[in-house]
């Protein structure tokens, strides 16, 4: 949530391993709705001027913090 | 009137005391006839000056001493300030015209209910959290309390008894005065028991609604490493675990700075103490208690809620990943153990009137094969990635024939095939990987055949939890016999120990996986029965291990022999204390 604070962009993610509703990542109340867990898939998607690399920077922070 | 109260263990050790029922603060109750409204944009004023002084209190929690208070304090800030939270009031009090008042409580309610409904546990558990920041808004904006006045009363030595309890609750009690804490509701993930645990307050939860019933100042005994309350104790039991605190207290530094090393008996022979694991994060924490490894991973919890069975690279990931993290320790993974109590979105069920006898366990499993044969692949991979750096097992749950065991062995040993003969058809270099394949015995026609299951199998690992409940025809989730499946009963003991025969004269290792292993009082009648593997929950490991150090395999035998031979539960334990 914080990561994704800093961009412009909005972000949202949906768990594909829970069907969860599409929920917007700058909320740590929606973020919690994913019940992310270890080994789950999730989707990513951004809309906005920095879109990229918010994008990049979140798949690169996730691999890292499950690796 | 119950006796014994059987929840789950949530923070370890034994309280002595009264009984204390908080009453859980009644979020629909209280809500006072329409206040008067003022104008929309002075309730929004409201809110706002409400909120903010949440704010400035739990930002001075934040910086509390205790790590996990002031966690848990700035992880409900970051929900104070959550940007859902805020719209959500503002449609209520700029559009919707509520009072501040009464838009705090339908938002904050309608937000605990969805976490609340949300299929994985830990998140579930949220909701609580919720709860507590609307009870903080709620006071603000000037909404009675009862508290004060309930906190007034609780003077040295209660045991608190509660339907729930929220974190701001637990942190405004004096806790100096709290021998012990019983839940009907939460879990051991609950913030309530990681604080419980950093503390030292012995807690269960989980334990159901007939502990509300209790009556105050009622003398209670509450044991947080194997998950019992009981009531009113006769002289002896309370003599008994007087005993066992006492030891307890003098045990657990001490228990506490040798948790690290191996647990040795008096004539040197190891044995290895296990933790009992449900998820990533019981892996994780596992190490703090000394665990020499995993004898229960209960993967039924790793997958769910999903909508779709968990495929085989999810599983892949999934146990590489854990097994990484045993650093070459023991991994014992058992297979899903799913049943008509236990139920998957992805299986469906027809209604069965007596799940606990149904289709369960391997008999699930063999009606779907295709679920362990996914899953003992993704292990064979684990197994040949990581090779000698892992002891890694698979136990196959509720086995209650010989015929099972043959049918699930022929299923697994054509993976095997399959396996070895993709690896030889690309010409990839082939270490056939060590993947120890072992039953569960907790039904009593596996004890009576464990001669003849012996030898199609690697190991044996007893549960006590159902073993105790099909041998004394106790279903114990219904509290008012549940104290009648005592895995101490004499009976439970026969079929341990002629499990523990049949593995000896087989050559195999036998361990036991229920929460008796916990009981560091049980430890030395578990050794005389034969047992070479203990597996625990986590929090009572340290003592279980000092329980170990202080057993005689001789002495231990005799007391096995002794305890065969009593005539009910209540007897061996007066032998166990003795």
């Amino acid at each position: 949530m914080q990561a994704a604070s800093q961009f412009a962009s909005n972000i949202s993610a949906q768990n594909l391993s829970r069907e969860s509703p599409l929920v917007d990542v700058k909320s740590i109340l929606q973020l919690m709705q994913l019940q992310a867990r270890y080994g789950h898939t999730l989707l990513l998607q951004a809309e906005g001027p920095d879109a990229q690399v918010a994008l990049h920077t979140l798949c690169s922070l996730l691999t890292t913090l499950s690796a | 009137m119950i006796k014994l109260f059987h929840g789950l263990p949530a923070a370890p050790g034994v309280g002595i005391g009264h009984a204390f029922i908080y009453r859980t603060w009644q979020f629909t109750a209280l809500l006072s006839s329409k206040a008067a409204v003022t104008s929309p944009e002075q309730e929004w004023q409201h809110y706002l000056t409400a909120q903010q002084a949440v704010d400035e209190a739990l930002a001075s929690q934040a910086t509390h001493e205790n790590s996990v208070i002031a966690e848990v304090f700035t992880a409900q800030r970051a929900i104070l300030q959550d940007q859902t939270l805020l719209h959500a009031m503002q449609q209520a009090i700029l559009k919707d015209h509520l009072p501040a008042l009464n838009a705090t409580h339908t938002v904050i309610h309608h937000l605990a209910d969805l976490f609340r409904n949300l299929g994985d546990e830990y998140f579930a558990g949220r909701a609580v959290d919720i709860l507590d920041i609307g009870q903080r808004l709620l006071k603000e904006l000037g909404l009675p309390s009862h508290e004060q006045q309930q906190i007034a009363q609780i003077t040295p030595g209660t045991i608190l008894i509660a339907r729930d309890i929220t974190f701001s609750e637990i942190t405004q009690l004096p806790l100096a005065h709290l021998v012990g804490i019983a839940l009907a509701e939460s879990t051991p993930t609950a913030h309530s028991a990681i604080l419980a645990r950093s503390l030292g307050i012995p807690m269960i939860c989980t334990v159901g609604d007939a502990i509300l019933q209790l009556l105050p100042n009622q003398t209670l005994v509450i044991d947080g490493s194997v998950g019992y309350l009981l009531v009113e104790p006769t002289t002896s039991e309370l003599t008994t675990y007087q005993a066992k605190r006492q030891i307890e207290d003098d045990d657990r530094a001490l228990a506490a700075e040798h948790a690290h090393e191996l647990a040795y008996t008096q004539d040197q022979q190891w044995v290895p103490v296990l933790a009992n694991a449900n998820s990533p994060e019981d892996i994780a924490h596992i190490r703090a208690n000394g665990a020499d490894g995993v004898g229960l991973l209960r993967t039924e919890y790793l997958f769910q809620n999903r909508v779709d069975p968990p495929t085989f690279a999810d599983q892949y990931d999934t146990y590489l990943y854990l097994a990484g993290q045993m650093e070459g320790r023991q991994l014992t993974v058992r297979a899903f153990d799913i049943g008509g109590d236990k139920p998957m979105p992805y299986l469906i069920h027809s209604h069965e009137a007596n799940p606990f006898l149904g289709l369960r366990g391997a008999r699930l499993l063999l009606a779907k094969p295709d679920l362990i044969t996914t899953q003992y692949r993704a292990l064979w991979h684990v197994a040949h990635t990581l090779g000698a750096a892992v002891d890694l097992r698979f136990m196959l749950p509720m086995i209650s024939t010989v015929e099972e065991v043959r049918t699930v062995r022929a299923l697994l040993d054509e993976v095997n095939v399959e396996e070895v003969a993709k690896r030889q058809s690309t010409g990839e270099s082939l270490r056939a990987p060590m993947l120890k394949i072992g039953v569960m015995i907790e039904v009593p026609s596996a004890a009576l055949m464990a001669e003849q299951l012996a030898p199609l199998v690697d190991f044996f690992s007893i549960g006590t939890n159902d073993l105790a409940q099909y041998t004394l025809a106790t279903d114990r989730t219904n509290s008012s016999v549940a104290a009648l499946a005592d895995p101490l009963h004499p009976a439970v003991l026969r079929l341990i120990a002629m499990t523990c025969q049949a593995g000896l004269a087989a050559g195999i290792p036998v361990s036991i996986c229920g929460e008796i292993a916990g009981d560091a009082d049980a430890v030395p009648l578990l050794l005389g029965l034969g047992l070479q593997e203990l597996s625990a929950p986590a929090p009572a490991i340290p003592l279980v291990k000092e329980a170990v150090r202080r057993s005689q395999q001789a002495a231990c035998r005799t007391l096995a022999e002794q305890a065969l031979r009593c005539e009910d539960a209540v007897a061996v334990r007066v032998l166990l204390s003795s």
